[in-house]
C-alpha cells in the first residue's frame, strides 16, 4: 500500500529534523545567548562594570582612541573604532583575528585603557551561531543549508499537525508517560513560538543566502584601485570633528562606529538606532577630516532587507523586547531539544543496541546537556583564569571546546557501556554544579560586588545561571524517578 | 508447452518478481534517501536559477535584483522540497518542470 503524505512528511520531518537538529540545536542555542552578546561580554570583564551607561566620547577619548588605531594600522592591521552605547558604553578598538573581533577597551571620557580582560566575551556565542567557527565562507554556507532544512522540517511538520494545529496548542501533559509530555513539549514549542521560529529562521538564511544562491556582489562592487597613499597607512585626521559633522547627518548618539576603509573614512550609523538595520554612513577625506557625502541605502528591496536584518539582528530592541527575544529563542531551541529526544525515544526499543544508535544518543547528549556544560563552563574560566595571562581568548575558546568534547566522549564512553541514562545524569548534575554554583563564583571572584547588587548585568546572569542550574536538577530527579512509560 | 504468449507474459512476471520485488525489499529507507537527494538537488537548483532569472529580468536595479531573487528563493526552495518529496505521483516531475522553466527564464533573458 502506497505511503499517505502524512507519513511521508513524517518520515521527512524524523530524519531532516535529527540529522540537522544537532547542528540547529546548537546555532539556536547560540543564538538566543548571542542576544545578549555584549552584556555577556560585560560579565566576563568585571573591570568595567563601574561605567554608566549612555556616556558619548570625549575629545580626549577620541584622540586616544585614534592614536591606538594609528598605532594597529602602521602593524599593517585592520582596526575600527566601535563607540560607546548604552548596552557597552565604552569605546572598543577592534580588529578581527580569524575567529573573533578582539582589541582594548577605552574609558569614554579621558581615553585611559581600562584595564580589562581580554576575552571571547559573548561574540563566541555569535560566531557560532553563524558559522559553527567553520570560518566565515564555509560556516555561513553550512548553516544557511541547515537554516533552509530547518523551514523544510517546520513546513513538514506544520502539514503533519494541520489538524490538531489549534488544540494542540494548549495541550500539554508533563506528568504523562515520557513520550507523551515530550510530544506534548515539542507540538507546544512548535505551535506557540511558530511566528519567531519561522521569522528567525527565514530571515536568518535569507542573510547569509549569498553564501548558497548566486550573488551579484562580484559583478556589481567592483573596487577600484588602492590609493598609493593607502598602501602605507598614513596619519588619521581627528575624529571629533568627523563625529560632530556625523551627528549632524544621523542624530546625537546615532553613530555606531568608524570603519576605515581603503578610500575613505566611514561614520557608519549605529544598528540600534531604528529598526531598519541601514547601514547608512557619512564619508570622511582621509587627508584632511573633511565631509564627502551622506550614503543613504533607499529603494525598495534594500529597505526590505534591512527590515529582515533588523528583525534578525534585534538591536534595535528595548531591553523587555529583548528578552522576549531571548525567551522565543529559547523556546526553539527547546522545541529541537525535544525533537532530538523524542528521535531517540521512539527508535531506542528497537535499535538500542546498535552503534548507530549509540553514536545517535551519545551526540544528543553532547548537543543537549554537553553544550549547557561548556557554556557554563566557560562563565567560570573566564573568571578563574588569571586575568593577566598572555592569549587569554584563545585559552578560553580552547578550554571550552575540550569541556564540550570531554562531554561527548563521557557520553560516549557511558552510552557504549549500556549506561546511557548514567550520562545524562552525571552531565544534568554538571550543569547544576556549574549553573547554581556560578552567581557565588561572581560574589567571589568580582571586587565590590554589594554595590552592584540590584537590576544589572551581574544579577541577570548570576540568576539566569541559577535557573538553568535547578532546571537540570529537576530534570535530574525526574530521571532518577521509576520508569513510566 | 505454453504458447509465445503465455511465455513472455511468464517471462515478464519472472522479470517482476525478481525486479521489483527486492527493490521493495529496500525501498522504504533507500528509495527515500535518493528521492530526498534528488528533491534538494532539483529544489536548489530551481532556486539558483530563479535567483539568476529574477536578476537577468531587472537588471535595472542592479545588485537589488539579486537580493530579491534571493528573497524569493529563499522561501521558494523549503516548498519545493515539500512538494518533491510529498506528492508521491507527480512531485518529482513537478519539481523538474519549475527547474525546467526556471533554466529556460535564465536563459530567454
Amino acid at each position: 500500500m502506497r505511503d499517505t503524505l502524512r507519513q511521508r512528511l513524517g518520515w521527512l520531518h524524523t530524519w531532516i529534523g535529527f540529522v540537522t537538529g544537532l547542528l540547529l540545536c546548537v546555532i539556536f542555542a547560540g543564538g538566543t545567548l548571542a542576544v545578549f552578546n555584549t552584556e555577556i561580554t560585560r560579565w566576563m570583564q568585571p573591570e568595567n562594570s563601574r561605567l554608566p551607561s549612555g556616556l558619548a566620547p570625549s575629545p580626549k577619548a577620541l584622540e586616544a582612541a585614534r592614536q591606538n588605531l594609528e598605532t594597529l594600522r602602521a602593524q599593517g592591521k585592520q582596526p575600527f573604532l566601535s563607540l560607546p552605547s548604552v548596552r557597552d558604553p565604552v569605546l572598543r578598538v577592534l580588529q578581527y583575528d580569524g575567529h573573533e573581533f578582539v582589541g582594548p577597551a577605552l574609558d569614554p571620557i579621558d581615553g585611559q585603557r581600562i584595564n580589562v580582560r581580554q576575552t571571547v566575551g559573548g561574540q563566541l556565542f555569535y560566531n557560532l551561531h553563524f558559522t559553527l567557527w567553520l570560518g566565515r565562507d564555509w560556516g555561513r554556507r553550512v548553516v544557511d543549508m541547515l537554516g533552509l532544512a530547518m523551514l523544510v522540517g517546520i513546513l513538514s511538520g506544520i502539514i503533519i499537525h494541520l489538524r490538531l494545529l489549534l488544540p494542540d496548542l494548549v495541550l500539554f501533559r508533563p506528568f504523562a508517560a515520557r513520550a507523551r509530555a515530550w510530544l506534548d513539549g515539542h507540538i507546544l514549542a512548535g505551535v506557540f513560538f511558530l511566528p519567531f521560529i519561522v521569522g528567525i529562521t527565514y530571515t536568518g538564511v535569507i542573510i547569509h543566502a549569498a553564501a548558497v544562491l548566486p550573488d551579484g556582489a562580484a559583478i556589481h562592487r567592483q573596487a577600484g584601485p588602492m590609493p598609493t597613499a593607502l598602501k602605507t597607512p598614513q596619519a588619521l585626521p581627528s575624529l571629533t570633528p568627523m563625529l560632530t559633522r556625523a551627528e549632524a547627518e544621523f542624530g546625537a548618539g546615532q553613530i555606531g562606529f568608524f570603519l576605515f576603509n581603503p578610500h575613505h573614512i566611514s561614520a557608519v550609523r549605529a544598528d540600534g538606532a531604528s529598526f531598519l538595520m541601514t547601514r547608512d554612513e557619512a564619508e570622511f577625506r582621509y587627508e584632511d577630516g573633511a565631509f564627502l557625502r551622506h550614503v543613504k541605502h533607499i529603494g525598495a528591496t534594500t529597505v526590505l532587507s534591512q527590515g529582515f536584518r533588523g528583525f534578525h539582528f534585534a538591536r534595535w530592541t528595548p531591553l523587555p523586547l529583548r528578552w522576549l527575544y531571548f525567551l522565543s529563542g529559547l523556546g526553539g531551541t527547546l522545541l529541537i531539544a525535544s525533537g532530538l529526544v523524542l528521535f531517540l525515544m521512539r527508535y531506542r526499543r528497537r535499535y538500542g543496541n546498535t552503534i548507530s544508535f549509540c553514536l545517535a544518543e551519545s551526540l544528543v547528549i553532547a548537543v543537549l546537556v554537553g553544550f549547557v556544560v561548556a557554556a557554563l563552563g566557560l562563565f567560570w574560566t573566564n573568571r578563574l583564569l588569571s586575568a593577566t595571562l598572555a592569549s587569554r581568548v584563545m585559552w578560553e575558546r580552547n578550554i571550552f571546546m575540550a569541556i564540550w568534547l570531554f562531554s561527548l566522549l563521557h557520553a560516549w564512553g557511558l552510552v557504549l557501556a549500556k549506561r546511557a541514562m548514567s550520562a545524562w545524569r552525571q552531565q544534568l548534575l554538571a550543569v547544576t554544579i556549574l549553573g547554581m554554583g556560578l552567581p557565588i563564583l561572581d560574589i567571589l571572584t568580582r571586587s565590590s560586588w554589594t554595590v552592584l547588587l540590584g537590576r544589572n548585568i551581574f544579577c541577570a546572569i548570576d540568576c539566569c545561571a541559577l535557573v538553568v542550574g535547578m532546571s537540570a536538577k529537576a530534570i535530574h530527579q525526574r530521571l532518577n524517578a521509576p520508569h513510566q512509560t | 508447452m505454453p504458447d509465445i504468449f503465455t511465455s513472455v507474459a511468464l517471462h515478464y512476471n519472472n522479470m517482476r518478481m525478481s525486479r521489483i520485488i527486492p527493490f521493495k525489499a529496500w525501498s522504504p529507507a533507500y528509495s527515500r534517501v535518493l528521492r530526498l537527494v534528488i528533491c534538494m538537488s532539483l529544489a536548489w537548483g530551481s532556486g539558483a536559477a530563479i535567483v539568476q532569472a529574477v536578476a537577468l529580468h531587472f537588471s535595472s536595479i542592479g545588485e537589488n535584483a539579486y537580493v530579491a531573487g534571493q528573497i524569493m528563493a529563499c522561501l521558494l526552495i523549503p516548498i519545493f522540497m515539500i512538494i518533491g518529496f510529498g506528492w508521491h505521483r507527480y512531485g518529482l516531475l513537478a519539481l523538474g518542470i519549475i527547474g525546467t522553466l526556471a533554466m529556460l527564464a535564465c536563459q530567454l533573458g
